[in-house]
């Protein structure tokens, strides 16, 4: 739903222009006969948008979607893992931390974020790599459009549809670490039905630290998704989407090698119907459940089950003579989380729930000038009655350069372990919440410019902001506690960030392009470092620069390669161990060869400037990897 | 007066009847937006209607009967606040209008005969003609195009891209050889990126690019065949005139008028001709 909101806002603004240019016919056109395509997503968006494709992803042999969003401008990536499983730290704009609660991560729209600890599982989330169509990264606060949690960013990752026709591929490849991977897909179908199902296979053997001791970081997972479309007529939609995830991993950093399971599986439906000229509505339905079993924790073996439904329901429509466009609706959330150990002493079972209702409006004020505004309300049992607002002026004085100034705040709730948490982390340490804990506010002011040269083939953006967090978490040592020590939560500190975020792209020709962007970010803290160790004044590189370029070398031969640099920081895991990372570089490179139409061979490593990396406090490896296979596609 | 001087007076005053109650019909022209394309559309429309009609925006168009609906752009067709046993659409490819009553299309491009034959006067060695196209719609379009390239001289190679975003990932591995490109007028596929990407793959191939609207030769297309946005907007008068004046006339409609123009510079980069023979009404330097 919530990418259907942003596509009508997008869409709206994109309506605000009439020329004479040659492609303006068919933009105009497209908007009605595929409204959820959209060409420029990024351009005369009212908040800073970056878009990677399913091309992009191929060509630089990302291998996780974490790699993906390392090397974009605003990004903060760390490879780590929290003490059950996952595999990475993301955040936008700073703040990076075990769990992430203020950035949204939606899949098709559903929200993937997880409630007990907030954050997201990025190694079990049930998507594969071959299924993503694109993935649409929104930095700043957005809860106006997607609801609360997504005051950092939004992270929109959007998968492929089944297609009218039948098409197949899978593809194999192994590599150092003993590591493995297949995948195979196929689709088929017709124009009113279709349906497509993939699965992934990957497994990797631990890493060595320079110790030359086993980081207990294995992992295996398996992913299977299902994607059917039914359209009975021209005007209705209904898609049926489930799949699910199933991990075994290591726990790095900490004693006796402890391993952890995960599951998730979700099953969701979605119905659109267009009711002539530009209206329409949407209804989804969708739920989810992630099952964690960690073992043999220092604290003792803990396990947790959180699940999630959802409804949600929207109307868009425009009006006053095609100057205004409107999307009004709402949604109801229910989640929650049962553990024994994460809530020891009190009700295992806590859940809450989120009712939500919104209103955006898109409205050309003049013919160079689009206002869009948003607000939307939310009651929960987490953080009771929270607003949330945006409002952004777009001015275009010539073709396709789009200034932009934005205004926007977002609540983030607490999860249910900063409300009723009380956890025995190790024999020495015992991790307590606060039921009196307020949801963090996030605010943030922003000036932007997003232009396109040589016909769209030259893409730069700017963004500049200044964001303000009240009631900021922080941790700090109950007084007077017999051992284990307690760590209690709450939130007395504030910050301010200040950042810069500077990028372009160039495609030179088909499968020619190249990129570059740069980050610069700033945060002041009222606090300092907490208990914990936290601090949000070290603990963002402030400069990072990347680029990356990808060929097509002729006879079917391509490479590509992008190097990172990132300024030194300062981490700290939930586990009380504290890491300075000095600053780095990062290098990845894939080569491929298609042989004959369809078949293709590669070669592909990561971090090949550095034999491993750790860049995260819990002692978690990142090793230089290298890798080969072949994949194979079939059909049109 | 003799029997067929008679039989003519009749004829002329039955047609002047018949023009007379076109003119009289309750006509409502809607404009998906105000941009100038759909603008001169209806210039077109007026001119050859001879007046003018009521104007309505697509998403402010009144709520009332009318004999005959008007529509420039797909937005304009789909709406459904007013009401008329026929509507008439250009400048709309991708429209499903879901209405009561009998619709007549007017295509944005020649008819597939006209099309070939111009298309193979341009190009007088054209054997495979590579032929882009992404929505269900436009399939019948393409096979009529391949029916008559075949009589014509020249066979067509359907190109389906079904997922436009990733042309520019595709346009390598485009299966067999072909003597020049077709980009259909599909909104679905036409942007300034996959433009970009196919002017440059026609460019390195040395093959001619052809594209569906006249401004596409400004940006770089080796030559379109094209029908002006004027021009659609005069054969929707004149099929509406005929069909209100009891004549038969097709569901679907193309302008007799077609523009051939050649981008000089793109057609000298891969040594194209555009001698006065090849039926090239206009040339930009």
């Amino acid at each position: 739903m919530t990418r259907a909101l942003a596509a009508v806002l997008l869409l709206a603004a994109a309506s605000a222009r009439a020329d004479d240019d040659a492609f303006q016919f068919f933009k105009e056109e497209a908007q009605v006969v595929t409204a959820s395509r959209r060409p420029e997503p990024a351009l005369r968006a009212p908040a800073a948008v970056d878009v990677v494709t399913a091309e992009e992803i191929k060509a630089y042999g990302f291998k996780e979607i974490w790699d993906v969003l390392r090397y974009r401008a605003g990004m903060d990536v760390l490879d780590g893992t929290s003490i059950d499983g996952n595999r990475a730290l993301v955040s936008s704009r700073g703040f990076t931390k075990e769990f992430v609660s203020e950035m949204q991560v939606l899949v098709d729209g559903r929200s993937v974020y997880n409630p007990l600890l907030g954050g997201v599982y990025w190694k079990s989330l049930p998507v594969q790599m071959e299924d993503i169509q694109r993935i649409e990264i929104v930095r700043g606060p957005n809860a106006a459009l997607y609801g609360s949690n997504a005051g950092l960013g939004v992270i929109n990752i959007i998968t492929k549809k089944p297609a009218a026709r039948g098409r197949a591929a899978a593809g194999a490849w192994g590599g150092t670490q003993a590591s493995v991977g297949t995948f195979e897909n196929a689709t088929a179908g017709g124009a009113s039905a279709a349906l497509r199902i993939s699965h992934e296979y990957r497994s990797q053997d631990d890493a060595q630290n320079s110790a030359g001791a086993s980081a207990n970081d294995f992992v295996h997972t398996q992913k299977v998704n299902v994607r059917g479309r039914w359209s009975p007529d021209a005007k209705t939609e209904v898609e049926f989407l489930g799949g699910g995830s199933w991990l075994t991993a290591g726990i790095p950093g900490v004693p006796n090698s402890p391993t952890a399971e995960n599951t998730v599986n979700f099953q969701a439906a979605r119905a659109t119907r267009a009711l002539g000229g530009s209206s329409g509505v949407e209804a989804s339905l969708s739920r989810s459940e992630m099952v964690i079993d960690a073992v043999a924790l220092p604290g003792g073996p803990a396990q947790a089950r959180m699940y999630q439904y959802d409804a949600e329901a929207l109307h868009h429509f425009t009006w006053l003579d095609e100057r205004v466009t409107t999307t009004w609706g709402g949604d109801w959330r229910f989640s929650g989380a049962d553990s024994d150990q994460t809530f020891a002493g009190g009700e295992p079972r806590q859940s809450n729930r989120v009712l939500r209702g919104f209103m955006h409006h898109s409205i050309r004020v003049a013919e160079p000038l689009t206002f869009v505004g948003g607000a939307s309300i939310e009651d929960s049992y987490t953080g009771g009655a929270q607003p949330a607002w945006q409002a952004a002026f777009l001015y275009e004085p010539v073709e396709d350069q789009v200034l932009r100034a934005s205004y926007s705040k977002a609540p983030t709730l607490p999860s249910l372990f900063y409300k009723n948490g009380n956890f025995l982390l190790s024999p020495g340490l015992r991790d307590v919440s606060s039921t009196s804990i307020d949801p963090e506010q996030i605010a943030s002011w922003e000036l932007g410019w997003n232009g396109r040269f040589l016909d769209g083939a030259l893409k730069p953006a700017l963004a500049l902001y200044y964001m303000s967090v009240r009631s900021l978490d922080f941790s700090f040592d109950v007084p007077g506690t017999a051992a284990p020590v307690v760590r209690s939560v709450d939130n007395r500190n504030a910050a301010l960030a200040r950042g810069v975020e500077a990028s372009v792209e160039h495609a030179f020709s088909p499968g020619r392009a190249v990129f570059a962007n740069y980050t610069w970010e700033e945060i002041t803290d009222d606090k300092g470092p907490d208990a914990a160790g936290t601090d949000y004044t070290r603990s963002t590189p402030q400069h990072k620069f990347n680029v990356g370029g990808r060929a097509a070398l002729g006879r079917g031969a391509t490479f590509a390669a992008i190097l990172g640099y990132k300024d030194h920081y300062h981490t700290v895991s939930s586990r009380g161990t504290s890491l300075d990372s000095s600053r780095s570089f990062r290098l990845d490179a894939r080569a491929g060869w298609e042989f004959r139409p369809g078949w293709e061979l590669f070669a592909a490593g990561s971090n090949l400037l550095q034999p491993y990396t750790v860049e995260y406090a819990d002692g978690s490896v990142d090793p230089r990897t290298v890798r080969g296979g072949l994949t194979a596609r079939f059909g049109p | 007066m003799t029997r067929g001087a008679k039989a003519r007076l009749l004829a002329a005053a039955l047609a002047l009847a018949g023009a007379g109650a076109a003119r009289a019909a309750d006509v409502l022209a809607i404009l998906s937006s105000d941009s100038s394309h759909y603008r001169q559309a209806y210039d077109g429309f007026r001119e050859a209607w001879g007046a003018s009609v009521p104007v309505a925006m697509a998403g402010s168009v009144p709520a009332r009967r009318v004999d005959a609906i008007v529509a420039f752009g797909s937005r304009a067709a789909q709406s459904e606040e007013a009401s008329s046993p026929l509507l008439v659409t250009c400048l709309a490819p991708g429209a499903a209008p879901k209405r009561e009553g009998a619709v007549i299309r007017v295509s944005l491009v020649p008819s597939a005969d006209e099309l070939a034959a111009r298309m193979k006067r341009l190009l007088p060695g054209l054997v495979r003609l590579r032929v882009l196209w992404t929505s269900e719609y436009e399939r019948p379009d393409v096979e009529e195009l391949a029916a008559a390239a075949r009589e014509h001289g020249f066979s067509v190679i359907s190109q389906r891209v079904e997922d436009p975003d990733a042309l520019p990932a595709r346009v390598r591995a485009f299966p067999g050889r072909a003597d020049a490109l077709w980009l259909t007028p599909d909104p679905a596929l036409v942007n300034a990126q996959n433009f970009a990407t196919l002017r440059e793959y026609a460019r390195a191939a040395r093959i001619p690019f052809l594209a569906p609207t006249e401004g596409l030769a400004e940006k770089g297309a080796t030559a379109t065949v094209a029908v002006s946005f004027r021009d659609v907007g005069r054969a929707a008068a004149d099929a509406l005139k005929a069909r209100l004046e009891g004549g038969s006339v097709p569901g679907r409609v193309h302008s007799q008028r077609v523009v051939v123009t050649v981008n000089a510079a793109a057609a000298r980069e891969i040594g194209m001709d555009v001698s006065p023979a090849r039926g090239v009404d206009r040339t930009i330097p």
